[in-house]
């Protein structure tokens, strides 16, 4: 009867561990995605020095040239779901610190320039978490046909099919001025 | 005398002096184009630089496009033409050169599918996008031979013309203002070697396909246009596939001829219904929205047969799904006709179709024979057989087929099946020379493809 009350207690002083470690962890964590989300920690690598740069000319960028100022994460992370979010955060930190120290040299301009403007390395679903409403008083009369029918779901194609521009501009055209080998 | 002729003298003089005050009078009177034109509407500094120099420069163009609908939505030169500085056909006009701004008179259904993506989606999955402008660029279709075609044959490479640029002109000229071929670029990013502009399926360096102006055509891009039957007409003619003809000389061409202009040809878009027409025009049956049906820009959707190639077949893979094809054009006719009439003509196709084929297993036959046995030529363009052969099913085949399809008898009959006929028994009387000789005639019996 003793040895089972013993073993009640230790239970529940695990759990009480294991319920803090949990909180600890998780405060640790979310602290961790929080200050990894920022757009100084992303361009804190110099690989990135280039996507800064175009990001903040850009019209999400930090000269006011549109509505709205997205971070890296607001667009290259997915928005559907949490988890979907924590996972891809996780597997996109690691494979980018993995490069980073292992000094792998990405060809930008050779990997941009053969893609079409349809490939990209965004998701939509970033776009939506701030652009709720896409026919919005005010929107030109030539945006208004195809966003309806991207409404309507007539078409196969999404946001940065044409706003592939929106994020870093004409990124050929600058790896071609910072003299990227062709 | 002297009198009269000082009084008639003067008579001239004052009559030539009138005539000149006429004359400016008139020049005055005579209206001029808008070369000022000031458009702000809803429009960039940039885009209305565009306008207001092209109005002076190009006032055909801003005349045209001011008259469209692309005007009244504030669609302008700036939208379509400008493209970002790394593009391949990036360049620079005398208006814009030394600014951040690029443009490219070229404009291919990618710079459209921006405003109308799912009009663009459905034509590149249509005959007229990559399939169209396949038999220009493409040396793996038919082993190369359609290239050689152009350059060696029709580019008399043949007789020894080595002029590079002649030798495309037949190929610039005809088959790539209708297929659509592959622009070529200079180091101005402008094209050159004449490729472009081209056809439906025209092919640009930047990797889209497809020309929507070939029907809409710039800079007005009417939908009254590309529902008349003209706009199919350009391409859609001839001794091959002479649709027009076949049209015209139906029942439905001899509505169209009459009543046409009194028809409402400017309804939106899935609204454009009978009422608005009392007879169809291609783009009604093939393309509109009319009854249950939504518009497509996907040509092939509403066709069972492919009455185009060597032997017909039911539409599948690349060029379509027959059976449903054939359901949906059913749904068509269901607005003007009865399911009598409807299952007469289905069946008067599919009977046509049958008895084209078996002409041309026959002639397949005997071309197999003849391989078999040696009594082949090598130059098929040289070849009594293999020319007679090639007009069976590329002209009168296709004549007879597509007038059975479209209600034109003339074509199902004069210009179709009574000239298969006779071209069957010219290459069986070829065939059977060829067997009992054992040996290929000196000289090709087909000289002309004037009859044919």
């Amino acid at each position: 009867m003793t040895k089972v009350k013993g073993n009640k207690g230790a239970i529940a002083v695990c759990l009480i561990i294991g319920f803090v470690l949990a909180i600890i962890f998780s405060l640790i964590s979310a602290a961790q995605v929080k200050s990894t989300s920022t757009v100084e920690f992303c361009n804190s690598c110099h690989e990135m020095n280039p996507f800064y740069e175009t990001w903040a000319m850009g019209p999400h960028g930090l000269d006011n040239k549109g509505a709205i100022k997205a971070r890296c994460v607001d667009c290259h992370l997915p928005h559907d779901s949490l988890i979907n979010y924590l996972v891809t955060k996780t597997k996109a930190g690691l494979h980018d610190m993995q490069a980073h120290w292992m000094g792998k040299k990405t060809e930008w301009l050779k990997l941009w320039k053969n893609r079409g403007p349809y490939v990209h390395e965004a998701y939509e679903s970033g776009c939506k978490e701030c652009h709720k409403n896409i026919i919005a008083p005010g929107i030109p009369t030539k945006a208004i046909s195809a966003h309806k029918a991207y409404l309507a779901g007539q078409t196969e194609r999404d946001c940065i099919d044409c706003h592939y521009l929106a994020g870093h501009g004409d990124l050929v055209q600058v790896f071609r001025d910072l003299g990227y080998s062709e | 005398m002297k009198r009269f002729l000082g009084k008639l003298g003067k008579a001239g003089l004052a009559g030539i002096i009138c005539g000149l005050f006429a004359g400016v009078a008139a020049a005055a009177n005579t209206p001029q184009l808008h070369k000022e034109l000031v458009i702000k509407r809803g429009m960039s500094p940039e885009a209305t630089k565009c306008i207001e120099c092209h109005a002076k420069k190009t006032p055909g163009i801003v005349e045209s496009w001011k008259l469209g609908k692309m005007a009244h939505a504030a669609v302008s030169c700036y939208d379509c033409h400008v493209v970002e500085k790394s593009s391949p056909m990036a360049s620079q006009c005398s208006g814009i050169r030394g600014s951040d701004v690029y443009i490219s008179p070229m404009v291919s259904s990618k710079t459209c599918s921006r405003c109308h993506p799912t009009e663009v989606e459905q034509f590149l999955k249509s005959g007229h996008a990559v399939l169209s402008s396949k038999p220009v660029v493409d040396p793996s279709k038919l082993k190369g031979k359609l290239i050689k075609l152009q350059y060696h044959l029709e580019g008399a490479g043949f007789i020894g013309n080595k002029d590079e640029a002649s030798q495309s002109a037949s190929r610039a000229a005809g088959c790539q203002m209708c297929h659509g071929g592959q622009v070529e670029l200079g180091p101005d990013n402008k094209p050159i070697k004449n490729t472009w502009p081209g056809g439906v399926g025209h092919r640009y360096p930047d990797g889209s396909v497809g020309n929507c102006t070939v029907c809409h055509t710039r800079h007005q891009f009417s939908v009254t246009e590309a529902r008349k039957p003209e706009a199919c007409a350009s391409c859609h003619l001839g001794p091959d596939h002479p649709d027009i003809e076949i049209y015209l000389e139906s029942k439905h061409g001899q509505v169209f001829l009459t009543h046409g202009e009194d028809w409402e040809w400017d309804s939106a878009p899935d609204a454009w219904q009978p009422g608005d027409y009392t007879a169809p025009t291609c783009a009604t049956c093939h393309m509109s929205g009319i009854g249950e049906l939504s518009t497509t820009h996907n040509i092939n959707e509403r066709l069972k047969w492919d009455l185009v190639h060597k032997k017909s077949v039911v539409r599948s893979g690349e060029r379509g799904d027959g059976e449903k094809g054939g359901k949906l054009m059913r749904k068509v006719c269901a607005n003007c006709h009865g399911p009598t009439q409807i299952a007469k003509e289905e069946k008067n196709l599919e009977d046509t179709v049958n008895l084209y084929n078996f002409y041309w297993d026959g002639a397949v036959k005997m071309k197999n024979d003849l391989a078999a046995k040696g009594l082949l030529g090598k130059d098929a363009w040289s070849d009594g057989f293999q020319e007679l052969m090639y007009y069976l099913w590329h002209h009168a085949g296709r004549r007879a087929r597509q007038g059975t399809a479209m209600n034109g008898p003339d074509y199902a009959h004069w210009h179709g099946f009574f000239q298969i006929f006779q071209i069957y028994k010219d290459m069986q009387a070829i065939y059977d020379w060829r067997i009992k000789n054992n040996k290929i005639e000196d000289m090709s019996h087909v000289m002309s493809t004037g009859p044919l």
